[in-house]
């Protein structure tokens, strides 16, 4: 009767516990690490499609990634994303309770149950890191628990269906399978409730079948290489930062376990295998704290347990860089600067999608030199070759400019680093709909319409396939369409200014080419370049010379000595009374350069003039990348 | 008891009359339209081996339901009814079906009910079977549309009898490098050819039944890695193409571009490991590719160029702005296996004759008809929407286009190992990926219409989005394990290195000799 009523209450506690944990860390992954991020970068693609699952069939632990895929595609939806992996992380601590309770006699709850899932936790701060590893987890917890609660009750044939089973078992879920007959072997051999011998038989069961199945029958129909049969579905160290994660997640349980056991032999008390059946020995009532004030304090230290290496290990540089790419994805320009802003330093990847929103915001020319561009050309256009890292962001700034074949060759460039990711075969869709090719068009259409999250918005681009004139009616494609290039050129990837000039000269109405071309002039300092096209200006009908290509003239003028003509434009007094005032701190301060910094700083930083006579961009080899776990092998 | 006796006579008596009712209403309703009917793929009016898988498919007319009554000469009809469109083919039938079919036709007749519940009656399908089997397997390799970086991709085997489907390699297992250009002695699956590259390094598999060696191609003469190639009748030479490809992109159109910057062709010995060549097909001033071993093996045809630099002109300002200007010949060349001794260069097809770029010869295993593909320019079919097959009957020397070709390329075939068939790929479909479709030569070099790989699910190619490269026939199947592929694969400490035969005294075009560098402006 004792030991039932101290039941519900344990039952009352640890349901109050993990639910606590549950909400903490939705609301952490939700706001803080923010799912649609982990979208962003991992680009988890799923297809409900007898061919796309073909695919996961070949290796073992397939069906798990396939599972895996399923549940990652809704990190596109922030509030469910992370409420999957609070449930798998939750189910990862539910199990771990389980196991301390079979293992070592331990009934209550402990926050150390939580641990494995505050490891998980923290590697799924890292935006790189797949569910496959804590579902993994979960799956050999699983399993393990059902074998144990079935040896320890002496169920002994459904042990024996176990081990029959294990070879299934192997092939659906992986290498956590392994890790499961590691555990369970452990625990035969470590338990005292059957005799010797029966101990013996199954723990040589388990161990030898964990090192035959990966070599052996299911090895023959399924291709995967070594270290991938011993390895699938597993946290490797080097999918963690910092790498001895790993080492902590899977040294946890068979720790655990061996110092439980180690415990209740010193102890002497029974060992508890199967929690449930458990018979208590009665405890002595601790003096001193309340139930309440217990709970208290075990909230506190799980909040505690959680919240302190979450934020230790959050990175929110790489979240901020990660934001930027989204917020562009989604063409939210203005909360692509009022991001950045305040931030004096960016990755060249970032700059190219903040030069990229100053574009469509209307500002590219007027106010670019205002933002940071301390990488010059390469934080317009991103270098070509760093495109295996960022194929998309390259998709994405041709797709802008019209340069629909381009876009579409990146796309395609990004199929290989992101392998079938949705946003992928939408761009190639569009891209083929906007070159007329419509058969081609609507396989990527009849793909991406199998993606449970995508079909809606492939029935939504139907109508570009039945009538093309539906094409026109679209203001952003007919744009796209409007700037496509009339006549073929050779794309030189190297020597980017030349595409520009390319597309500029190929389709003269092509205004983003012009823009970004004078951009990439300005930022190399081709003032001359410049010059031979003021004359666009005029056919794209600017109200004044935008600010930036004046102070450009101005310098051509200083140094030229020579009239500049520009048709249907002047450059403006203030202007020249500007850079007139500029020459004067040059003239004035020239031996006092902290003082003549200081006088930039205050009036001139955000002109042309001081990036041309001042300023030092950061060269191409400082590029820095981040770390991609996803394939992307170069020719 | 007798009650119950009167009741069933009743009960099968109204089933008769209903049934009769329903068919003499269907005989009267039904509406003959006089012409074939449309579906996917396209099985109409072929010539089918007698081994082949069913050619299930789909029925493109819109209705509400179909029957479909396949008559196969000597053999009770088929009859399919299907509320749907797609068209299975049981396979025990379709295969006894074939047999019984030999040296004649068969017919497909299509029903279709409309909405207004009348039965359409298409002009019935007529396919011929020919008693000159396919061989049983083919061999491929599956794709993406690659651009410059590739993900997975895998060497399949496909049983052409049934539909199964088997990888022979993948490269997952290989830390996702390259694999390509398989190729097969005599179309036997014992000895195969197959190249690496990638994170896994640059080699040659060298397959003779389960052992496989890995061999670096590269010589002080040849810097590349060997590329397409021929296996000598003897067995013993592989003929090979060492070539400098570059790739660029179009602003428009296809985006894909791919130009040699040099290349020559080399002999590779098995038995001695040796790397030879001669300046009459590795010469400095001419670009040589695609070799192809005559039947007895005393001829080696293949394709040539002149060297990229007499094509550039004065206002050039980029090696690859001059890709349309390249084109190959058709040459064929004396050569004696005994003594390793040449002849001399005797051009067979030039391109100032055809104003076209002669590439990828073919010869059928008979020696009878040569396959070749022409295209408007350049030395890359597959990705050249102007390449058509062309088939030139050796005894007399001409050739012709047969009527097989599409506005979209095609390329890459494989004669079958009884040289009545051939296989090839094309983008007909789509304009996107490769597809294997399949043709039968008669005795006088007649081309029957191509025939799609027949697939067990009717909208496999309308999903699939793999292009089907290098399809080569197999007269069994493959027996090299894929973990044996992968330990040669890997293993880089037992490659063996391919040695320069010392006669060699060429400055090498293709490798050692300073390449203008396609992205560096000429001036």
């Amino acid at each position: 009767m004792m030991n039932q009523k101290f039941g519900k209450k344990e039952s009352c506690f640890n349901f109050w516990l993990f639910l606590f944990f549950s909400v903490i860390t939705w609301i952490y992954l939700w706001l803080f690490v923010d799912p649609a991020l982990l979208f962003q970068r991992q680009q988890p693609a799923f297809y409900f499609d007898y061919l796309f699952l073909q695919r996961f069939t070949v290796y073992p632990g397939g069906l798990m990634q396939y599972f895996s895929a399923f549940l990652a595609q809704l990190y596109l939806i922030p509030a469910v994303g992370a409420a999957v992996i609070v449930l798998v992380l939750s189910g990862i601590a539910y199990f771990t309770h389980r196991f301390f309770r079979s293992t070592g006699g331990y009934t209550g709850t402990s926050v150390i149950a939580f641990l494995p899932s505050i490891i998980l936790l923290v590697m799924h701060t890292d935006y790189n890191f797949s569910l496959n590893g804590s579902l993994g987890l979960l799956a050999a917890l699983s399993i393990f628990t059902a074998f144990t609660a079935s040896f320890s009750s002496r169920k002994y044939l459904i042990n024996i269906l176990f081990l029959l089973l294990f070879p299934f078992l192997y092939y659906c879920f992986g290498a956590p399978v392994l890790y499961c007959a590691l555990l369970a072997g452990l625990y035969v051999m470590t338990t005292k409730t059957t005799v010797f011998w029966r101990r013996l038989v199954f723990t040589l069961a388990c161990y030898i079948l964990a090192c035959c199945v990966p070599f052996l029958s299911i090895a023959n129909y399924t291709i995967a290489s070594v270290f991938e049969r011993l390895t699938s579905n597993l946290v490797l160290p080097e999918h963690t930062d910092p790498d001895w994660l790993p080492y902590l997640l899977y040294g946890f349980y068979p720790a655990g376990l061996i110092i439980m056991r180690l415990f209740t032999i010193r102890t002497g008390s029974k060992p508890a295998p199967g929690g449930e059946k458990l018979k208590r020995a009665p405890q002595k009532k601790r003096k001193g704290l309340s139930e309440i004030t217990k709970f208290s304090l075990n909230l506190t230290v799980l909040f505690l347990a959680t919240a302190i290496p979450a934020f230790i290990f959050y990175n929110p540089t790489a979240k901020f860089n990660l934001k930027i790419e989204y917020l562009a994805r989604g063409k939210n320009w203005q909360k692509v600067l009022q991001t950045v802003k305040g931030y004096p330093h960016l990755n060249f990847y970032t700059a190219a999608q903040v030069n990229r929103a100053l574009y469509h915001s209307g500002r590219l020319l007027e106010t670019m030199f205002y933002w940071p561009q301390e990488w010059g050309s390469n934080g317009l256009l991103i270098p070509q070759e760093y495109g295996y890292a960022f194929p998309m962001q390259i998709s994405d700034l041709f797709f802008d400019m019209g340069g629909i074949t381009e876009a579409q060759h990146w796309a395609y460039e990004a199929q290989a680093v992101y392998i079938d990711s949705p946003w992928n075969i939408q761009r190639l869709f569009l891209t083929h709909v906007l070159k007329r090719n419509n058969i081609a068009a609507l396989r990527y259409l009849t793909y991406i319409s199998k993606s449970p999250l995508f079909k809606n918005w492939a029935k939504r681009h139907e109508i570009f396939l039945d009538d093309p004139a539906n094409l026109v009616k679209d203001p952003d494609l007919r744009q796209k369409f409007n700037w496509m290039p009339m006549r073929d050129f050779i794309i030189h990837g190297a020597y980017p200014q030349d595409d520009l000039e390319s597309m500029l000269q190929n389709n003269k109405f092509n205004k983003m080419a012009f823009e970004y071309y004078m951009a990439y002039c300005l930022l190399s300092r081709q003032i001359d370049r410049i010059v031979v096209y003021a004359d666009h200006l005029l056919r794209f009908n600017y109200a004044h010379i935008p600010q930036h290509l004046e102070e450009a003239f101005c310098i051509y003028l200083a140094q030229n000595k020579s009239p500049l003509a520009i048709q249907g434009y002047g450059i403006r007094e203030e202007t020249m009374k500007r850079f007139n005032s500029f020459w004067d701190i040059v003239n004035r301060y020239r031996g006092d350069p902290n003082r003549m910094q200081q006088m930039m700083n205050k009036d001139f930083k955000d002109t042309y003039w001081y990036y041309f006579y001042f300023f030092k961009e950061r060269d191409k080899n400082e590029i820095g990348l981040p770390a991609l776990h996803r394939r992307g092998v170069k020719k | 008891m007798k009650k119950f006796r009167i009741y069933t006579a009743a009960l099968i008596l109204l089933f008769v009359l209903l049934v009769s009712q329903n068919c003499a209403r269907v005989e009267r309703d039904i509406q003959k339209v006089d012409r074939l009917p449309e579906i996917f793929p396209d099985y109409r009016d072929l010539v089918l081996p007698v081994n082949i898988a069913p050619t299930n498919f789909k029925i493109l007319e819109k209705g509400q339901r179909f029957i479909v009554t396949v008559g196969f000469p000597g053999q009770r009809q088929l009859v399919i009814r299907s509320a749907r469109p797609d068209i299975l083919i049981p396979s025990s039938k379709w295969k006894k079906g074939l047999k019984n079919s030999v040296g004649k036709a068969f017919t497909v007749q299509i029903d279709v009910l409309m909405k207004e519940n009348i039965w359409q009656r298409f002009k019935p399908i007529e396919n011929r079977v020919v008693a000159d089997s396919i061989d049983g397997y083919l061999v491929y390799r599956r794709i993406k549309p690659i651009h410059n970086f590739w993900g997975s991709m895998g060497i399949y085997e496909r049983n052409l009898s049934d539909f199964t489907e088997r990888p022979l390699l993948l490269n997952r297992t290989l830390d996702n490098g390259c694999i390509n250009c398989h190729v097969f002695y005599q179309k036997k699956p014992d000895r195969m050819v197959l190249h690496t590259r990638g994170t896994i390094g640059v080699g040659m598999l060298i397959v003779e039944g389960e052992k496989v060696v890995k061999v670096d191609t590269r010589t002080p003469f040849n810097k590349g890695p060997v590329v397409f190639r021929s296996w000598h009748p003897n067995g013993q030479i592989l003929a090979t193409s060492v070539n400098h490809f570059i790739q660029f992109f179009h602003a428009t159109g296809e985006s894909r571009e791919v130009l040699d910057l040099s290349s020559d062709l080399l002999l590779y010995h098995f038995d001695s490991n040796k790397i030879s060549t001669v300046p009459a097909i590795a010469s400095p001033d001419r670009m040589e590719t695609f070799p192809c071993w005559s039947d007895d093996g005393k001829v080696l045809y293949f394709c040539s160029a002149p060297k990229l630099q007499s094509y550039l002109q004065p206002e050039d300002k980029y090696v690859s702005t001059i890709y349309h200007r390249v084109k190959y010949d058709l040459n064929k060349i004396g050569y004696d296996p005994a003594t390793d001794t040449w002849g001399q260069i005797e051009p067979l097809l030039p391109a100032s004759v055809t104003g076209k770029s002669v590439l990828m010869p073919s010869l059928s295993p008979d020696g009878k008809f040569l396959l070749f593909c022409m295209a408007d320019y350049g030395c890359f079919p597959v990705l050249l929407k102007s390449s058509d097959i062309y088939i030139m009957n050796m005894k007399t020397g001409q050739y012709r286009k047969p009527d097989i070709n599409s506005n979209q390329a095609e390329s890459n075939y494989s004669w079958s190992s009884n040289s009545r068939w051939f296989v090839f790929g094309s983008k007909r479909m789509d304009g996107l990926c490769a597809r294997p479709y399949f043709c039968y030569v008669d005795t006088d070099g007649k081309v029957s219409k191509p025939f799609i790989l027949p697939q067990k699910e009717t909208d496999y190619y309308e999903k699939i989005l793999d292009s089907y490269n290098v399809p080569e026939f197999l007269t069994a199947p493959v027996k090299t394990s894929w973990q044996a592929l992968t330990r040669a694969a890997l293993d880089n400490d037992r490659m063996v290195k391919a040695v320069l035969d010392e006669r060699v005294k060429l400055d090498a075009v293709s490798g050692a000799s300073p390449q203008p560098t396609w992205q560096q402006p000429l001036h």
